[in-house]
């Protein structure tokens, strides 16, 4: 092999060298939030962490490798009425289980495109959810945004909060549903 | 040269799909992913805060991704920590009484409670309040907030027993103060009511007046807040109704209808600022 055809080589798999890397990233809490819309039989309130941490890692070329991990206290969730979100600890078992733990175990790209922006799609990630003493299995559907180095994702699913062994905490007599909707806007920088 | 050649064809067939722009990456052609994309509402998920999904979405079987409830196993904890993560360990509660030099009871040196208490918790359980100073408080700060959940839990299931009873008293007194023949018939029975009430009452509001601090207060705006002013204009209402009541009946200096009206108008703004305080509590985010 002479010069002229090493160096062409190398050359041509740069570009897979690129794509094949590993990207890895810590959540960015500033702009990771974490949020709760809860029902009672009279009024609606949603509530919100801004203390999310956690780590993404996955290779655009091949995100069903990826791993992500997600963490969030209890405590940290605001819903703008103290009495309340001092309930919600109490009524998820705070004091003992004062984390709740996101850890995928699988994802499954079913829509994953890059354009000249980036990359973009949706990931269905399976996992363990941490939270209240009990670990539940799920899987979320969650649209991901690779802009250079900048990672966003956001998933919007329901849990229940019962299977987590909760019991759905009461106002004057009346419980709260049981369906609880989650909110997650993830954001991170990629090295 | 074809050598060369070769290579160059071979590397770019490899790096063709990954590099070009707009191109889509090939979902693997399993049986299991030839899912309509309308699983997504019928796995009750959506997105609706994002933009809409691409054309090339087509989803998983739900079923081959496994259900919520089944068990999984994870990573330990350990293999799952980050640098700067949250505690996951269960809260510590430190002691929130010690033994002092002199053989007393007296609260503990690491006992942390929580800013901007109201003045009447202050009282009762700050470093020096009252229940601490007779050492009737609870050992850590775990038994305070579990004595607390216990006696605010209390205080709503007796404010409803409570606004029962006021509701049957105020509409008791209306029907005295508009007829004078049941006024006489009626007189023994809305004192004795009357008392049941105001007692009820009382022990309501103790439950939560002397419940130990909570985790936090903010001087934030909120349902629980409005529920607080509004105790403060039926306390004082229903601390005055059963003094105005004797003072009906037995009273001298002023017209009767004075007195009646007097009564009757403080119970009337102390019943509707206890219903509205009530109310807040169901309607009010």
């Amino acid at each position: 092999m002479n010069v002229r055809t090493l160096l062409l080589s190398v050359l041509l798999l740069a570009p897979v060298a690129a794509h094949a890397q590993r990207m890895t990233g810590t959540m960015d809490s500033r702009r990771s939030t974490l949020a709760y819309a809860a029902h009672h039989p009279t009024h609606d309130w949603r509530a919100t962490s801004r203390s999310v941490t956690g780590t993404v890692a996955f290779d655009p070329a091949t995100p069903s490798g990826a791993s992500v991990t997600m963490r969030v206290p209890v405590e940290s969730f605001d819903s703008g009425n103290d009495s309340r979100d001092d309930h919600m600890i109490d009524a998820v078992k705070g004091d003992d289980f004062p984390t709740i733990v996101f850890t995928s175990s699988r994802v499954v790209p079913t829509a994953w495109t890059r354009s000249a922006d980036g990359w973009s799609g949706v990931w269905q990630v399976t996992g363990g959810m941490q939270f209240a003493g009990r670990t539940v299995e799920m899987t979320l559907p969650v649209r991901v945004a690779v802009r250079g180095t900048s990672f966003s994702a956001t998933s919007q699913f329901p849990i229940s909060i019962t299977a987590f062994g909760i019991r759905p905490p009461s106002l004057l007599g009346l419980a709260m549903r049981d369906n609880v909707e989650i909110t997650a806007t993830l954001a991170a920088t990629l090295r | 040269m074809r050598r060369l050649l070769l290579l160059a064809v071979t590397l770019a067939a490899t790096t063709g799909a990954m590099a070009a722009p707009d191109t889509t990456l090939v979902v693997p052609s399993s049986p299991a992913f030839a899912v309509e994309p309308s699983v997504l509402d019928s796995a009750e998920v959506g997105f609706r805060q994002m933009t809409e999904a691409p054309d090339v979405l087509a989803l998983p079987d739900p079923s081959a991704l496994g259900r919520m409830g089944d068990a999984v196993t994870l990573p330990s904890l350990a293999e799952t920590d980050l640098p700067g993560a949250p505690d996951m360990r269960p809260v510590v509660f430190e002691p929130a009484t010690q033994v002092d030099a002199d053989g007393e009871l007296a609260p503990a040196d690491s006992l942390v409670l929580p800013a901007r208490m109201p003045f009447y918790t202050r009282m009762f359980w700050g470093r020096h309040g009252l229940i601490r100073t007779l050492g009737l408080a609870p050992s850590s700060r775990r038994g305070e907030l579990e004595l607390r959940r216990s006696m605010l839990t209390w205080h709503q299931r007796m404010g409803l027993v409570t606004w029962a009873a006021f509701t049957g008293q105020f509409v008791m007194g209306e029907i005295m103060a508009a007829d004078p023949q049941k006024r006489a018939d009626l007189g023994e029975l809305h004192r004795a009511t009357g008392y049941t009430t105001f007692a009820l009452y009382m022990g309501t509001a103790s439950l939560s007046l002397g419940a130990p601090p909570g985790r936090r207060y903010s001087n934030r705006f909120s349902s629980t807040k409005l529920h607080k002013y509004l105790a403060i204009i039926h306390f004082s209402g229903m601390a005055a109704t059963p003094l105005l009541g004797a003072w009906v009946a037995e009273g001298s200096g002023t017209s009767y209808d004075t007195r009646l009206n007097t009564h009757q108008w403080v119970t009337r703004v102390t019943y509707a600022a206890y219903s509205a305080a009530l109310a807040t509590m169901y309607l009010l985010r």
